[in-house]
């Protein structure tokens, strides 16, 4: 069975490249544009997804406090969630550990490098 | 009482002559008692006069004691506690006795002599504070009066300092001290005005950078914007781009598989076509031989033919003979009939065998003439197939080259998705870094304009207008996170040591 993955990124281009990365590894994908979106969108998938990848820069709501919500709610609580930036900074990767993610992936990212991740955290 | 005035009242002279009245009373009893043993019969005279002597002894010691006490003990004692009185009194120039002697008689002469000179240095000291102090009372009197000039000056410099201050608070820079302080506030009015000058000038550029930074910011908005939607076409026509390569590679690799299997059949015809040349050239070679064999067979029913001739004369001749034998000859004369008439019948079928292998020998020729053409054709599609053969190959040699090249655009887009990826990272960076470069900027100038310096608060204000303004026209720009969150990572991610994937 196809594993979905749900993408939450404001930036069209990165999640063209993410779909188009994502669909050639025979994932299933399905996008937000926003942290706040990504939640309406995590709440009505049905089954939930596999994993999530989210950026952290975002209108609306960022990557923290989709993480944050996502962890918040029953569905959200166990999935895999890696974070997509282009922030390096410590501060920031500890906060968003703090949030709940489950990994770091700093943009731009190597497709093989992202789908090894996707790998290891929901398992093949 | 008596006791207590001895110890407290009594002079030390009269202290001693009570001590030494006893002790003399105490001889005198002695004495006494020693004279009137004299008289007692139970002493010996020798006994008491002896002790008579003893006595008297003992009083005149007690006396030369008495007198030696009270001159080397009593008379110094005296003559320093008169002097001490001398002094407290304040005769301060009376001589003190006994300064040369090391008991404590002179010591107390040598401690209070230098009680009495630290006295005398106390007076003088004290003498010359009143006088110093009277002319301080008279300088006082003039300081007061100077002093309550300068507290007027002094009240009039501070209101004008705080009204500078105030002025300088509210945020006017303009402010100036025109009219000159007196003489010795003059530097500080030089030096508020160059302040005044200096923070005037330091914010006039301020603003003045402000201004730049808040057009700058605002057009890196604009631009990081319009590279945003350049990378998201470019991101299409790249993805457009490559579902089309993969579709024309997939038409190239079915040609290349195509002309390879034309190229394997064609060679299957080409070995076909040979091999049929070679059953041609074996059916001609028949054809030849049946042509002999027709031949050989004509002759053989020539030969036939003959002997049916020479049958049926014979068969004729033997009728004529049977004939003339009469019924004799009947029975042979059927038989030669009979003969006859297979020797008839045999040259009709000779005849008709002869016409048949004629018919044949030309059916063969015509068969050979046939296999002949065929085996020409054969050889052309034989040329022809390795013509096409090689085409094929040809064909297949381009397909194979087509797929390599479709590799090398692969490749190519390859590279050029990672270069669009790494340039819509740059973007959000870019992006993000603008808008805070832009709030920023409306932070300081919300700050700078707190001040005033001519008509720079204009300037400001406009230029504050005119980021908003610009900000307005490229609303799709992602918004600074509420959180006040600030991107602050390098645009190159090139030299990151974060690449990859980290697991938390």
């Amino acid at each position: 069975m196809e594993k979905t993955i749900l993408i939450v990124d404001d930036s069209r281009t990165m999640r063209d490249m993410l779909r188009r990365t994502l669909e050639g590894a025979a994932y299933l994908v399905v996008d937000a544009v926003d942290g706040q979106d990504g939640l309406e969108k995590l709440e009505a998938m049905n089954p939930a997804p596999d994993a999530i990848i989210t950026d952290i820069n975002m209108p609306r709501m960022d990557g923290y406090g989709f993480i944050e919500g996502a962890r918040g709610k029953d569905r959200g609580r166990h999935i895999p969630v890696l974070v997509l930036t282009t922030e390096t900074s410590a501060e920031k990767k500890t906060r968003a550990k703090n949030a709940g993610a489950t990994g770091w992936i700093v943009k731009p990212f190597e497709a093989s490098v992202l789908l090894s991740a996707l790998k290891r955290v929901i398992g093949s | 009482m008596s006791l207590s005035w001895l110890r407290t009242a009594a002079s030390v002279r009269r202290k001693i002559n009570i001590i030494f009245g006893i002790l003399f009373a105490t001889a005198l009893l002695q004495l006494s008692v020693s004279v009137i043993s004299v008289f007692a019969p139970v002493y010996s005279h020798w006994v008491s006069t002896t002790a008579i002597c003893g006595s008297l002894f003992q009083i005149v010691t007690i006396f030369v004691t008495l007198m030696l006490a009270m001159s080397t003990v009593v008379a110094p004692l005296e003559k320093i506690t008169a002097a001490t009185e001398k002094i407290a009194a304040g005769r301060l120039d009376e001589p003190i006795p006994y300064h040369n002697y090391r008991d404590c008689s002179g010591r107390l002469s040598r401690a209070l002599t230098k009680f009495r000179n630290m006295s005398v240095e106390n007076t003088r000291v004290h003498e010359e504070a009143l006088a110093a102090s009277r002319a301080a009372e008279i300088s006082q009197k003039q300081l007061t009066e100077e002093s309550t000039q300068q507290r007027k000056w002094t009240e009039e410099l501070v209101g004008q300092l705080i009204f500078g201050m105030q002025r300088l608070s509210s945020g006017d820079l303009n402010f100036r001290y025109t009219e000159p302080f007196r003489p010795e506030f003059e530097q500080f009015r030089t030096d508020f005005n160059a302040t005044a000058d200096r923070f005037a000038d330091t914010l006039g550029r301020v603003t003045a950078s402000v201004s730049t930074i808040a057009s700058g910011s605002a057009e890196i908005a604009l631009a990081s914007d319009d590279l945003a939607r350049r990378t998201e076409r470019q991101a299409d026509n790249l993805g457009k781009t490559a579902g089309s390569v993969s579709t024309v590679t997939t038409g190239v690799q079915r040609t290349a598989q195509a002309a390879l299997d034309a190229r394997k059949a064609a060679g299957g015809a080409r070995e076909q076509a040979a091999e049929s040349s070679s059953v041609v050239q074996s059916a001609i070679s028949a054809m030849h031989e049946i042509e002999d064999s027709s031949k050989k067979v004509a002759d053989i029913l020539g030969v036939m033919d003959e002997i049916a001739f020479q049958t049926n004369l014979l068969a004729l001749n033997a009728g004529v003979e049977a004939a003339r034998a009469g019924d004799a000859g009947r029975g042979f004369a059927v038989v030669a009939t009979e003969v006859r008439s297979l020797a008839q019948r045999s040259a009709t079928s000779a005849k008709n065998i002869k016409e048949l292998i004629s018919l044949s020998g030309r059916q063969v020729s015509k068969g050979v003439s046939l296999v002949t053409q065929t085996g020409t054709a054969l050889s052309k599609i034989s040329a022809n197939v390795e013509t096409i053969s090689d085409l094929i190959a040809s064909i297949s040699s381009s397909a194979q080259e087509q797929a390599e090249s479709l590799t090398q655009i692969n490749a190519a887009i390859s590279e050029m998705d990672q270069t669009t990826q790494q340039n819509a990272a740059m973007v959000e960076e870019t992006t993000a870094a603008s808008h805070n470069l832009t709030r920023e900027t409306k932070d300081l100038a919300e700050a700078v304009s707190q001040f005033r310096i001519g008509d720079e608060v204009g300037k400001i204000a406009a230029a504050t207008q005119r980021t908003k303004s610009l900000a307005m026209k490229h609303p799709s720009a992602p918004e600074i996170p509420e959180n006040g969150e600030i991107r602050t990572g390098a645009v190159s991610r090139h030299a990151s040591s974060d690449d990859g994937w980290e697991d938390f």
